[in-house]
């Protein structure tokens, strides 16, 4: 694995990045699961109700006798994947973040956390990108509930790229993950590449402030921090979709040259990747921290770009928010 | 083969056991693990299911899930007794750093397979091994597949996730997976009859596609037979629902809410050894 010492920080973006063509998060979830299942034939794939839109029906057409659809019941689903795992194959279970690990979390903690089964969780439509449907089906505590529990990864990539890539690492990887997926077609500005569980990427490289972000937040962070380099604030972006483990040496070495952090996530505040930022930095290299996600409260119905700018998760108001609290401080 | 008269003089030490785990450890749960102690006797001791202690992992075993896990000392003891660990282990039983913890946890002990506990994610778990052996062994005749089999209790029947559980295992046809639904009517703070799983529960499970057969879960032969003509079933799961006594064998535990997670004292424990006809030591 090539270190980032001899790569320059963009290399892990492709070349058009700020212009790169929107897919969104859950297709490359889907689509990698397809690729997994043309190399593995231990791989099963179980929805709720949910295999379109999670977008792992494209695994069931591929290999139908590999994919269990349980009906509208995530407690059921996740004691059956834990099952199956239990078996020796390679389950993955795709559902809304909202329902799983919303509604089965307890399911979660006791058949797969506690008996460190190697079930692999989808959590698709996480955060209040998932729009129209409204705060009831948009997952913004899914980050807080899966990192809590012990044994569990927790990975949030950043565009479809990544999430094709994370989708191999999960299976590669003995033991519980947790993968968030999004609705909205977004950016696919990561180069693609292999996965490494518990590494942040850094993208931009910057001695002012520290921007770490996961999910489609990354995306808004690299041109964010296009803005405010015009206006003479150099930040370093640092991609932060291995939540947990995470990658503690390359994120205090940042922190420890910039002395400043903000986080983005489209997710609540409280118990986020933002949180886990805070408690390495809290015992390791006490920083000031902005945290920039949810600050409670839900989401609401709408278009994506405008539950954006209601929640103040817009990039314009990412740009005013970093920049403010920059200055004042 | 074990005669009726040999298994039934079992499922009285295993309740000696449980006795003396829940009284050294000062806790547990006693009223279950003694109405089940008949099934778990046949199980283990009577030819029921293929399995070798010497080989946990064994791929063609049958598996044994106690979903109800808080009936944990019961399958601790048939797990010693037949051979999985030593018997003086079960003195460890709640203690720090024992392989047998207050509720089951997965390969803690050779021969648990799954953590279980919080009622209902069990039977889930079970109906994902089954249909995972389905996959694995579906090239296997019926009598060599290895089988799971599910302990479910009448308390744990009010959690919803046992109907959801259900509803997969009637859809994919899981005839190598049988339930064993210990009615025995009391859970913890009531007579289940009174709250609201009682009735006519074989009806219910009926009405939602599983092959039901109800027995006296006392009663050895009655039982085992029961267990025998599930194992014959073909394209649907079976459950056998046992009438059992709360507290079995024990006549002051016996029907009463009180005894379903009661600690006994020693002058209760020297009577109830004398009514099991065990040894007390």
């Amino acid at each position: 694995m090539t270190s980032d010492k001899y790569l320059p920080a963009q290399a892990g973006l492709i070349p058009e990045w700020r212009t790169a063509e929107k897919k969104a998060i859950r297709v490359g979830m889907g689509e990698g699961l397809v690729e997994l299942g043309a190399k593995h034939d231990d791989i099963v794939v179980l929805t709720a109700d949910l295999g379109e839109s999670t977008k792992v029906r494209a695994f069931a057409e591929a290999y139908p006798d590999k994919f269990l659809d349980v009906g509208v019941a995530e407690q059921n689903m996740i004691g059956v994947a834990a099952g199956i795992a239990n078996e020796g194959f390679v389950p993955f279970a795709a559902s809304y973040a909202t329902f799983s690990p919303g509604r089965n979390w307890e399911q979660i903690r006791v058949s797969v956390c506690l008996s460190n089964a190697n079930v692999k969780i989808i959590g698709s439509h996480a955060g209040v990108s998932s729009g129209l449907n409204g705060p009831s089906h948009q997952g913004t505590e899914d980050i807080a509930m899966t990192r809590v529990l012990p044994n569990m990864v927790v990975i949030v990539p950043a565009d479809a790229n990544q999430a094709m890539a994370a989708v191999e690492a999960a299976y590669n990887y003995k033991g519980p993950v947790y993968l968030r997926t999004t609705r909205p077609d977004t950016p696919n500005f990561t180069k693609p590449m292999s996965f490494e569980i518990g590494r942040a990427y850094i993208y931009r490289e910057g001695k002012d402030l520290t921007i770490c972000a996961c999910g489609i937040q990354v995306w808004d962070a690299l041109m964010v921090a296009e803005q405010l380099a015009i206006k003479g604030i150099q930040c370093e972006v640092i991609n932060v979709s291995s939540i947990k483990p995470i990658d503690k040496q390359r994120i205090l070495t940042s922190v420890k040259k910039t002395g400043k952090v903000v986080t983005m996530e489209d997710h609540q505040i409280m118990g986020g990747m933002g949180s886990a930022i805070a408690e390495l930095l809290a015992e390791e290299n006490p920083t000031q921290i902005k945290f920039l996600g949810i600050r409670d409260r839900f989401g609401l119905s709408g278009k994506f770009e405008e539950v954006y700018q209601k929640v103040g998760l817009d990039r314009s108001s990412l740009e005013k928010a970093v920049i403010d609290w920059f200055h004042y401080e | 083969m074990k005669s009726a008269l040999d298994l039934a003089k079992i499922a009285n030490l295993l309740r000696g056991d449980v006795l003396k785990m829940v009284y050294t450890a000062g806790a547990g749960h006693v009223a279950g693990p003694l109405s089940s102690a008949d099934l778990f006797a046949i199980l283990f001791f009577g030819d029921m299911i293929k399995f070798d202690p010497q080989k946990p992992q064994w791929e063609e075993r049958d598996r044994v899930v106690l979903s109800c896990g808080h009936y944990c000392p019961v399958l601790y003891s048939a797990l010693a007794r037949s051979g999985y660990f030593e018997i003086g282990e079960l003195k460890t039983f709640m203690q720090l750093d024992s392989r047998l913890p207050g509720h089951p946890e997965r390969e803690s002990a050779p021969g648990i397979e799954v953590s279980s506990g919080p009622l209902g994610q069990g039977a889930s778990v079970a109906v994902g091994m089954a249909t995972a052996l389905k996959m694995k062994y579906g090239h296997l005749s019926k009598k060599e597949a290895p089988r799971v089999y599910c302990v479910i209790s009448d308390g744990e029947i009010q959690e919803g996730q046992v109907w959801e559980a259900f509803n997969f295992a009637v859809k994919r046809q899981l005839d190598n997976l049988i339930f064993i639904l210990d009615k025995n009517n009391i859970q913890i703070e009531n007579y289940t009859s009174q709250l609201v799983s009682g009735g006519d529960v074989a009806g219910r499970l009926e009405a939602f596609g599983l092959h039901v057969t109800q027995v006296d879960g006392n009663q050895i032969d009655k039982l085992k037979e029961g267990l025998e003509k599930s194992k014959l079933v073909v394209g649907s799961p079976a459950v056998i629902v046992m009438d059992t006594v709360a507290g079995k064998g024990v006549s002051f535990m016996e029907n009463k809410p009180m005894w379903h997670d009661k600690v006994p004292t020693l002058q209760q424990m020297k009577s109830a050894f004398e009514e099991l006809g065990v040894m007390y030591d």
